[in-house]
């Protein structure tokens, strides 16, 4: 009988309630399944799987102090050219006899991103270990003050999403503590980009957690469709300054109305990130310690510096309508990336995990092909735009929660790194560990959207890793504080509601104050 | 057995209790925490009297917001009545469609404040919004153009907020109108009273006391609100629409100067206790 016509059929009292017993009998039998099915998992033995990973090996040498040994891997380069070799190892794993894990759950917060294969990631180390583990999930864009506000509560985290800059906060406060404590943290050290272990360690040099992933952000994307109309195909910028005359000359040529859609919408990851970028690329001061906040995290800027040099070009060129207006009254990512699959820029400087999207034709009405990063020349390009795991100290169980750690932000028993190389794969995230951009497979899923562009995109993205912005302000907990407050600051000095000068001194004055503050300056 | 008053109390204690942890309890922390320096970092509450209160003259954020705010409430609330009186008044006419009307209407309040600013988005965008489109079509515009400046954006956010609210209003000051006798209509028209003569001799006494409710509603949810703006402009360009809500806000959480944040909270309310007050004196001597 069709469908719709059961649905028209009167149901007789009778009938609904020996339906109702039907259909809660299957949900008791369900429920049952599912409970057994879970203290079964936990207490059988594990099952079989087999594990296809794939291997970037050159040449290997051990490293580290005494009692501790390191293997690195080591690229072997003939010229220019990146030499490597690639062998793909199946082995089979049987996971050990898992025990009954009595103890409660563990706790996993995290922002929302992908929740359906972080999901997945969960249940797989569930599976292995043995193991619950609730996931408990906060509103991105108050992450931070949500989980401040946990860990003030005194609820017992095993581990925790941050950005860099929130880590170090939660260390600083007892709420979070470095990684340097693992007994793997020389091989995980040795595995990173020294650009990322630089960037994810305390001001005093221990690796605050293990990398979830690192990007850039205002690193520049060309619209190509924007260049050939200006009559400038294929050219690049190799610095700022090179970026706006680049756009002064589209304009001229009419090829865009505002050929730039910059970094600068109304949130601290818009405008203030482009800041940092821009300061730390235009001056070669990746740290930014020497044009803008020193490595004692006091000011180092003034009227008639470097930063009032940068936005006095910022005001210049919304005057000279090179940049979309628009973009001060976008309070967030959605808005920016909204605006730059339009097609209508030239240049569209954003956070490198928004690449694919341009590349994306169901997203993007940039033609295939046409949107490219800007190859790192004279100088780099974008700054760091943080992940990390970060390992509470009040934890449901020590050894548990280290696994779980370790499961997540290194390898899995098995050798495998699964959830950096997931990411790699689904959403194109960049990965603290080097290898990872280097597998076969990873570069297989890169090759799906960027085509024969593969090589020379991965290729800008290692040198953005070595050479974006890094600001040491992060590692210190005053950096949130002062984000939230330079945001509006910046954006009205860029439209031209407030004086360079009156920004500047504005700026210097509140990191002055929470030098105090947070330092005893 | 219980008494009925026992009963009664029964029934109404998880509701006091609930009251209690959610309402009273953090209004009254609130307030206390208002009187300390709490420094996280240094893990000190220290008591600093009306400091916190004495700090807002001098921070001229806190002032610019509020006059944000104001700014804000007063053209909120303006829209708000001016909106719901229109739709009420037409909703109460005879006309073909009026159900589909009344649904019509009521289904901006069905959307939260987030829904409102992604539909505000899509609206003025210069690139994808639909008024940009729509004028464009009409040849009447050549180039996008950018809504949501420094100079204008408090009244987009004024607009917006408006229609989101205004339904409600639009449904009491309706309910209003239906208490109105027929009679006094037809005779309002055999004397021949124009239609401004209508409306000002025979509907607004009775619906003035809905359009003061309208009014004072408006006015406590406009001064409260927060998330429009937060997620259509952040309130920028610059601090161009920083509501002393999202001020408030940020430095609450973001910075954690809690006693601060508390600081302000308690002013805000205060402000608008007055306006409130201020209302219901109106509505007394109405009566």
């Amino acid at each position: 009988m069709p469908e719709d016509e059961v649905l028209k059929k009167k149901i007789s009292r009778r009938k609904a309630i020996s339906r109702l017993a039907a259909a809660a009998a299957v949900v008791g039998v369900g429920v049952v399944a599912g409970v057994g099915g879970y203290f079964a998992g936990a207490s059988a033995a594990g099952p079989a799987q087999t594990v296809t990973a794939t291997k970037t090996v050159t040449e290997t040498k051990t490293v580290g102090g005494p009692g501790a040994t390191a293997t690195v891997t080591v690229t072997e380069t003939a010229g220019a050219a990146t030499v490597t070799k690639t062998e793909t190892v199946t082995q089979t794993i049987t996971a050990p006899a898992k025990t009954t894990v009595t103890g409660p759950p563990l706790q996993f917060v995290h922002w929302h991103y992908r929740d359906d294969i972080v999901h997945s990631y969960v249940q797989k180390f569930e599976e292995y270990y043995g193991e619950k583990v609730e996931e408990i999930l906060l509103a991105n864009e108050n992450y931070g003050p949500l989980i401040e506000a946990k860990f003030q509560a005194g609820d017992k985290i095993d581990m925790c999403y941050g950005n860099f800059f929130m880590v170090t906060r939660f260390i600083a406060m007892g709420w979070c503590r470095d990684v340097e404590t693992l007994p793997q943290i020389i091989q995980i050290k040795a595995e990173m980009y020294p650009s990322i272990v630089e960037a994810y360690s305390t001001a005093d040099g221990k690796l605050a957690g293990l990398p979830y992933f690192w990007s850039a952000r205002s690193v520049p994307v060309v619209n190509d469709v924007i260049l050939e109309k200006a009559g400038m195909a294929g050219e690049r910028p190799a610095t700022w300054d090179e970026l706006w005359d680049m756009s002064r000359q589209i304009k001229a040529a009419g090829a865009a109305e505002y050929p730039v859609m910059p970094h600068w919408f109304n949130a601290f990851y818009g405008i203030q990130w482009d800041f940092e970028a821009e300061l730390g690329n235009a001056y070669d001061d990746p740290d930014l310690s020497k044009t803008f906040v020193s490595k004692d995290f006091e000011p180092v800027f003034d009227v008639g510096t470097e930063v009032a040099e940068l936005l006095k070009t910022w005001q210049d060129v919304v005057n000279e309508g090179l940049v979309d207006p628009s973009v001060f009254g976008q309070a967030g990512d959605s808005d920016h990336v909204s605006a730059i699959v339009t097609g209508k820029y030239a240049f569209c400087p954003t956070a490198i995990y928004y690449f694919k999207v341009m590349n994306d034709p169901s997203q993007t009405t940039i033609p295939v092909g046409k949107a490219n990063l800007v190859p790192v020349k004279k100088q780099g390009w974008g700054v760091i735009d943080t992940g990390l795991y970060s390992w509470p100290v009040n934890v449901t169980d020590e050894e548990r929660s280290q696994k779980l750690l370790l499961f997540f932000g290194w390898r899995t028993p098995w050798g495998e790194r699964l959830t950096a190389t997931s990411w790699a794969k689904t959403d194109a995230l960049n990965s603290g560990y080097t290898d990872t951009i280097r597998r076969a497979d990873v570069i297989a899923a890169y090759r799906e959207w960027l085509g024969d562009r593969t090589e020379e995109t991965l290729k800008i993205m290692d040198d953005i890793a070595a050479t974006m912005s890094r600001p040491f302000i992060y590692k210190s907990p005053m950096y949130l504080e002062y984000a939230n407050f330079a945001f509006p600051v910046l954006s009205a000095v860029a439209s031209g509601t407030q004086s360079v000068d009156d920004g500047v001194k504005t700026l210097r004055d509140k990191l002055v104050e929470l030098h105090k503050k947070y330092h005893g300056g | 057995m219980l008494s009925d008053r026992q009963l009664a109390l029964l029934l109404v204690l998880p509701l006091i209790f609930l009251q209690f942890v959610i309402c009273i309890y953090p209004i009254v922390y609130s307030l206390w925490l208002s009187f300390y320096d709490v420094r996280l970092m240094a893990r000190t509450m220290r008591f600093v009297g009306l400091t916190n209160y004495l700090k807002l003259g001098a921070d001229p954020l806190f002032k610019h917001s509020l006059i944000i705010s104001l700014r804000f409430v007063a053209e909120t609330v303006a829209l708000i009545v001016a909106i719901s009186l229109f739709a009420a008044l037409i909703m109460n006419e005879r006309i073909k469609g009026k159900s589909l009307l009344k649904v019509a209407v009521i289904m901006p309040w069905a959307l939260s404040e987030f829904a409102v600013a992604i539909a505000a988005r899509f609206f003025l965008d210069r690139n994808y919004g639909f008024l940009n489109a729509f004028l464009k079509n009409l040849g009447v515009i050549q180039e996008g153009i950018n809504f949501l400046t420094a100079n204008y954006a408090v009244e987009w956010l004024a607009i917006f907020y408006a229609w989101n609210v205004a339904p409600i209003g639009a449904y009491f000051i309706l309910s209003a109108l239906q208490t109105i006798p027929e009679d006094l209509y037809k005779q309002a028209k055999i004397d021949g009273a124009s239609a401004f003569l209508r409306f000002r001799a025979v509907i607004f006494p009775f619906i003035s006391y809905a359009v003061l409710i309208t009014a004072a509603l408006a006015t406590i949810l406009a001064a409260s609100s927060i998330v429009l703006c937060f997620a259509l402009t952040g309130g920028g360009p610059g601090f161009a629409s920083l509501l002393a809500t999202l001020y408030d806000f940020r430095v609450f959480f973001y910075n954690q100067d809690f006693g601060y944040g508390a600081a302000i909270s308690w002013i805000l309310l205060a402000l608008v206790m007055v306006v409130v007050v201020l209302y219901f004196t109106l509505l007394t001597r109405r009566r």
